[in-house]
C-alpha cells in the first residue's frame, strides 16, 4: 500500500513537471545551460529589452533599408562596421556570459541611397564546427560547456566578436585572445585568420589597436605572464613584434599610448581556480594592486613597471607626456565589482529585476618621472563607459557614454568633455533606450558622433548622428530598422 | 645435483611465467593526424620528471607518417603502474614541436586522457593505470 502511494506521488510529480514545461525525467540532472535558455525564453516574451541579448540565426541578416529621418549631412557617406556577440544558443543550451556569443559583423551603409544594414557571422573554426553539429563543442569564454572537446590553442575557441579594424584597405574582425579574422567589407564573408608573421600565427591580437599619426597601429596581446606588442604599418605590413615577460599575470582588454610611450595596465584579475572557462577561473586579488607597464616606443625591449591601487578598466582613453616627464592616463575605472567579469549576466538568463553590479568612474592615473608608484584620482564623473578621445596621444576632449541610474545598469546618454575633463554638453535618450559605442566623425568642418541606439521598449535598433556643437538638441539624423539587432561592442567608420 | 638442476630449471620457468604475468602491452591509437608527412613520436612516462623531460621515459616509439589515417603504436613489456603518454607530430621534421611566439604549438600533439587544458597537461592530468592485462588507449591529436 505504501508502495502504491509512493508511485502515485511520483506519477503526480512527473505530470506537474510536464505541464510546467519540458518534461523532467526523474533522476536526470538539470542542464544549467538548458535552464538558462528556458528562463531567457520565458522572460523574453515579457520584456522587449531582452531582444538586445537574443541573438540572430546564421548566417546573419539580409540587407534591409533603414527608415531615415532628420538631416543626414550631404556627402557623409561610408560604412559603420560593428562587431559583437550575435549567437547565444544551440541545441536548447544558452551561454551564460555575454562575451561568449559568436561574432556578428553589422554593417550600416550610409550613401545616396539612404541607410541600409546587413549582418553576417564571422565563420571561425568554432562557428563552422558548431554550425555543422548544431551544438556547442568547445569551451566558451565565460560559460562551462559540458563535454567540450580538447583544443590546441585559443584560435580553436576564437569568436572574433569584439571589434572591427580597417587597415591598408583590408577589414578585420578582432577578438583579443587570438587572431584577427579578415573579412570582405562588401559581402562581410570571412576570408580567414590573419597571420602577421609565421611565428605570430594564432597569437593574441587585441580589439583595441592604437593609431599613430602616421596611420600605423600599435596592438598587443596577453598570454599568461607574456605581453606581446605589435607595430603594423599603414601599409598593412608588420614592422616589429616584441615579446615581454611580465612580473605577474593580469587581465588586459585595451591599452593606450602617449606620443613617446605605450601604456598597458594589468588588472589584479588572475587565475584563482580551475574552471572550464576563462572568466570563471578568474578572481580579484586586491593585494596585488594594478600593474602599469610603460614601454618606450623607441625601445620596446625596455619596459618600466609601476604599481598603483587595485582596480580595472576595460577602456583606457588618452595618455600624454608632460614636460617634466610625468605620464598621464585616463580610463573608465572599476573597483572590485562582480559585474566587471560578467556584465549583464542577469540579462543573459532573463533576469531583468537585478541591477548589474557594474559602474565605472572617470579617473586619471599619473606616473611621475622616477616614481615606483602611480597615483589614481577619481573625477566627479561616474557611471560612464566607451570613451572616445578626439585627438591622438594628447590630453584630449572626450565623448563618454553615460548611465543615469538605468534600471538594468545600461548606458543611455552621451556626454562631451573638454580636454581638462569639464563637461561641455550632454544628451540623454532616457531609460527606454540603450546607447551603444558612438564614434567621432569629422565632416565638412563639423564634429559629430555616429553610432547605434537600441529602443528597449519597442525592440528596435537604429543609427543616430549627433552634432557635437548642438549635443543637447539630441540626434540631428536617425535611421531605424524594423527589428532589433543584438547589442554589440566596438567598430569603426570607413568613410567613402 | 640432478635435484638442484631440476629445482633451478623449475624456478627459472616459474620466474619466466611470473615476469610475463606482470607485464602488459599498451596500444596507443592516435587519430587526428592533420598532415600526411613528418615523424610521429610518442613516449611513455612513469613519473612527472619523465613526463616533463627531466628524466628518461619508460619507452618511446617513432613512426613516419604518410597518410592522415589513425595509427597505432605498441609498447610491450610494461610493468603495472601509472603512466602518461605524450605524442608529438613533427610535421616538418626539424626535430621539435614548433610553436608560436607565446608557446602555442603549431604542429600536432596529444596526451593520454586528452585533457581539456590550454597548456601542456601535467603528469597527473595525463596519467592512467596500466594493470596486468593489455590496454588500448586513444589519443586525439590537436
Amino acid at each position: 500500500m505504501l508502495r502504491r502511494d509512493v508511485l502515485r506521488l511520483l506519477g503526480a510529480t512527473v505530470t506537474i513537471a510536464s505541464v510546467a514545461g519540458a518534461p523532467v525525467a526523474l533522476g536526470a540532472p538539470l542542464d544549467p545551460l538548458k535552464e538558462t535558455a528556458r528562463a531567457f525564453s520565458s522572460a523574453r516574451k515579457k520584456h522587449a529589452l531582452l531582444a538586445g541579448w537574443e541573438g540572430v540565426a546564421a548566417p546573419g541578416t539580409a540587407a534591409m533599408a533603414a527608415n531615415v529621418s532628420g538631416r543626414w549631412p550631404k556627402g557623409l557617406h561610408g560604412t559603420l562596421f560593428r562587431n559583437g556577440p550575435g549567437l547565444f544558443e544551440r541545441a536548447g543550451q544558452r551561454y551564460q556570459h555575454w562575451f561568449d556569443g559568436d561574432g556578428l559583423i553589422q554593417a550600416w551603409r550610409i550613401g545616396e541611397h539612404g541607410v541600409s544594414h546587413q549582418s553576417r557571422f564571422v565563420t571561425t573554426p568554432k562557428f563552422i564546427a558548431e554550425s555543422a553539429s548544431g551544438r556547442f563543442e568547445v569551451m566558451a569564454a565565460g560559460t562551462t560547456i559540458p563535454n567540450a572537446r580538447a583544443v590546441s590553442g585559443p584560435d580553436d575557441v576564437n569568436t572574433a566578436n569584439i571589434s572591427v579594424l580597417q587597415l591598408a584597405g583590408k577589414t578585420y574582425a578582432l577578438w583579443e585572445a587570438g587572431s584577427a579574422f579578415e573579412i570582405d567589407p562588401e559581402t562581410l564573408e570571412t576570408i580567414g585568420a590573419k597571420t602577421w608573421r609565421a611565428d605570430l600565427e594564432g597569437a593574441p591580437f587585441s580589439a583595441h589597436p592604437v593609431y599613430e599619426p602616421d596611420g600605423s597601429i600599435w596592438n598587443a596581446g596577453v598570454f599568461g605572464d607574456k605581453l606581446l606588442i605589435y607595430h603594423v604599418g599603414a601599409d598593412g605590413a608588420l614592422k616589429t613584434a616584441q615579446l615581454l615577460s611580465m612580473p605577474r599575470e593580469g587581465y588586459m582588454h585595451s591599452f593606450t599610448a602617449s606620443a613617446s610611450r605605450l601604456v598597458f595596465v594589468l588588472a589584479p584579475l588572475v587565475r584563482v581556480r580551475d574552471a572550464a572557462s576563462y572568466f570563471e577561473s578568474l578572481g580579484w586579488r586586491e593585494e596585488l594592486g594594478s600593474l602599469m607597464v610603460v614601454v618606450p616606443k623607441a625601445d620596446l625591449a625596455a619596459p618600466r613597471f609601476a604599481e598603483f591601487e587595485s582596480g580595472a578598466a576595460y577602456h583606457y582613453a588618452d595618455a600624454w607626456d608632460e614636460a617634466d616627464g610625468t605620464l598621464g592616463v585616463r580610463a573608465c575605472w572599476y573597483g572590485n565589482q562582480t559585474g566587471f567579469v560578467s556584465p549583464f549576466a542577469n540579462l543573459m538568463r532573463g533576469d531583468v529585476a537585478s541591477t548589474a553590479d557594474i559602474s565605472a568612474d572617470w579617473v586619471e592615473v599619473r606616473l611621475n618621472r622616477n616614481a615606483q608608484r602611480a597615483e589614481l584620482t577619481r573625477s566627479a564623473i561616474s557611471q560612464i563607459e566607451f570613451p572616445i578621445a578626439t585627438r591622438l596621444m594628447r590630453k584630449s576632449p572626450h565623448i563618454l557614454l553615460k548611465s543615469h541610474n538605468h534600471p538594468v545598469g545600461a548606458l543611455s546618454g552621451v556626454l562631451s568633455l573638454d580636454a581638462a575633463g569639464n563637461p561641455l554638453g550632454e544628451f540623454d535618450f532616457g531609460h527606454d533606450f540603450i546607447i551603444e559605442e558612438q564614434l567621432y566623425v569629422r565632416h565638412d568642418g563639423k564634429r559629430y558622433t555616429l553610432g547605434t541606439l537600441f529602443n528597449a521598449k519597442k525592440a528596435r535598433t537604429g543609427l543616430v548622428l549627433i552634432d557635437l556643437d548642438r549635443l543637447s538638441a539630441g540626434p540631428v539624423a536617425q535611421a531605424w530598422l524594423e527589428r532589433a539587432m543584438p547589442l554589440g561592442f566596438h567598430g569603426t567608420f570607413v568613410g567613402t | 645435483m640432478r635435484f638442484s638442476r631440476l629445482f633451478a630449471a623449475t624456478l627459472a620457468v616459474s620466474l619466466l611465467f611470473a615476469a610475463q604475468a606482470n607485464s602488459a602491452t599498451l596500444s596507443v591509437e592516435i587519430s587526428g593526424v592533420s598532415e600526411a608527412k613528418g615523424i610521429l613520436s610518442a613516449k611513455v612516462s612513469a613519473s612527472a620528471d619523465a613526463h616533463d623531460g627531466k628524466s628518461k621515459p619508460t619507452a618511446a616509439e617513432r613512426l613516419t607518417i604518410t597518410s592522415k589515417d589513425t595509427v597505432t603504436l605498441r609498447f610491450t613489456d610494461l610493468k603495472p603502474g601509472q603512466y602518461a603518454v605524450s605524442v608529438m607530430h613533427d610535421e616538418n621534421e626539424n626535430g621539435q614541436l614548433d610553436s608560436n611566439i607565446v608557446g602555442i604549438p603549431k604542429e600536432g600533439y596529444g596526451f593520454s586522457n586528452n585533457p581539456r587544458v590550454m597548456r601542456k597537461p601535467t603528469f597527473d592530468e595525463a596519467k592512467f593505470e596500466l594493470g596486468a592485462s593489455d590496454l588500448t588507449i586513444k589519443i586525439d591529436l590537436l
